[in-house]
């Protein structure tokens, strides 16, 4: 409750001050909602949870596919969200939390629902294309962490290299950065020939994987029917 | 109805809740003799739907007397109950940490008689791991909704997160599927908050 937040801000000034604290709730607080039992799309999920971090300062929001209960209201739908969805609202979340976006940019589908079959990262790069090339050998940190494919720890990694020598695409895949999805969207020290596809209409197909994931536990049940 | 079954219902009627962090806090608190509490956690275990498990996470009864729309647990619910006693919850979470089963307790409970008292129950689950079996690990607290605030500073005493369910993105969502809850004085006060200002927000440093 405003309570909790309340009180965890005064324990936590308290000890600042070298007062002697009985300690309050020191892993912080968190919410969950669930998600998928009434229409509203993601963006506004997504906005829901950037309030409760920015103003209560939660630790974890935790989004939960609604699944059917026996006997439900006639109200509620028959089937569940797919997990994907889940999924990529977590992805949606990180992003909120770690790489500085905003809740109203990363949900670019007119829909207002993140794509499922792409993550919410390279959705929004392939919506907002002028962005890039990014020059991973001049660019901030704040644009380096809008790469596709590049994480927080590689931003770092790239940072701390570049005071010494310049980046070619040889090094950021010896930093195991995803380097089927970066490659169109960076400049590098050396000649990148896959940012010429920056323009190109049919991107998305480039730069997403073809294989697809099999499922563990589908594999179980085919086991025991023995259909495939 | 024995232990086992208690557990078998009050787990399963738990699973609805989505946390699996059994770390986050800042170290072990002091005095404690058994279980300890990391910054960084790990994972043990997976459900077939892919989430992990590393808590012991149950109910302490699935009566309630709200009636959410979305929640098997509601009132008009015909599903089988089950309630614990605190001794019960105490033994269980020690047998277990013993046993390396769990990193951690979640305790979460349908709402029975009123707020305050369900909530006191929790606590005192709580409270008797601290300080009569000096229990070190990782304790999850949910808040019942009007709870009084002394309370909730008695759990933050004992806890090492509590958290409080929105349930719903929305006040629409929660206006149509939860009855008990959609005047808005029975909600936690910061959820309330959170719900009614939408202004925009001061750009947020990366970290």
């Amino acid at each position: 409750m405003g309570g909790i937040r309340e009180k965890i801000e005064e324990t936590t000034a308290d000890k600042k001050a070298g007062l002697k604290t009985r300690g309050f709730a020191p892993a912080g607080q968190s919410t969950q909602m669930i998600v998928g039992a009434t229409e509203t799309p993601d963006v506004d999920v997504l906005k829901t949870a950037s309030d409760l971090y920015s103003q209560q300062k939660l630790r974890r929001v935790y989004y939960s596919a609604y699944s059917p209960i026996p006997h439900a209201d006639a109200r509620l739908p028959g089937q569940s969200p797919p997990l994907i969805r889940e999924h990529r609202l977590y992805q949606a979340d990180w992003l909120m939390r770690f790489y500085g976006f905003q809740a109203d940019e990363i949900v670019a589908e007119k829909d207002r629902n993140l794509s499922l079959d792409i993550d919410p990262k390279l959705a929004w790069a392939l919506a907002n294309r002028h962005f890039f090339p990014v020059d991973v050998n001049r660019a901030s940190y704040e644009e380096l962490l809008r790469i596709p494919g590049v994480g927080v720890r590689s931003v770092k990694r790239i940072l701390s290299i570049r005071k010494h020598r310049n980046l070619r695409a040889a090094d950021l895949r010896k930093l195991r950065v995803a380097w089927n999805r970066t490659k169109a969207f960076v400049l590098t020290a050396d000649h990148n020939p896959s940012v010429h596809d920056l323009d190109r209409l049919d991107l998305k197909s480039k730069v997403t994987t073809k294989n697809e994931q099999l499922m563990l536990f589908d594999a179980a049940g085919s086991a025991v029917t023995g259909e495939v | 109805m024995n232990v086992q079954e208690k557990l078998a219902v009050l787990a399963d009627a738990a699973k609805y809740d989505a946390s699996c962090a059994s770390s986050g806090s800042k170290k072990t608190r002091e005095g404690s003799q058994i279980g300890s509490t990391e910054g960084m956690g790990i994972c043990h275990s997976y459900t077939p739907d892919g989430r992990c498990v590393s808590l012991l996470k149950i109910l302490l009864t699935n009566y309630c007397i709200y009636d959410c729309q979305y929640c098997v647990n509601r009132v008009s619910s015909d599903t089988p109950r089950a309630r614990f006693t605190v001794d019960e919850v105490v033994s269980l979470t020690m047998q277990f940490y013993k046993r390396n089963y769990i990193e951690g307790l979640f305790l979460s409970s349908g709402i029975i008689q009123n707020s305050d008292y369900t909530m006191e129950q929790m606590i005192a689950v709580a409270k008797r791991l601290r300080t009569d079996e000096h229990y070190g690990g990782y304790i999850h607290l949910k808040t019942i909704p009007n709870a009084s605030q002394d309370l909730i500073d008695e759990a933050g005493r004992w806890a090492d997160r509590l958290s409080v369910n929105i349930e719903l993105p929305t006040d629409r969502d929660l206006v149509r599927l939860a009855p008990e809850r959609k005047s808005l004085k029975s909600w936690p006060r910061w959820a309330v908050f959170a719900r009614r200002s939408r202004k925009p927000r001061p750009t947020r440093k990366p970290v």
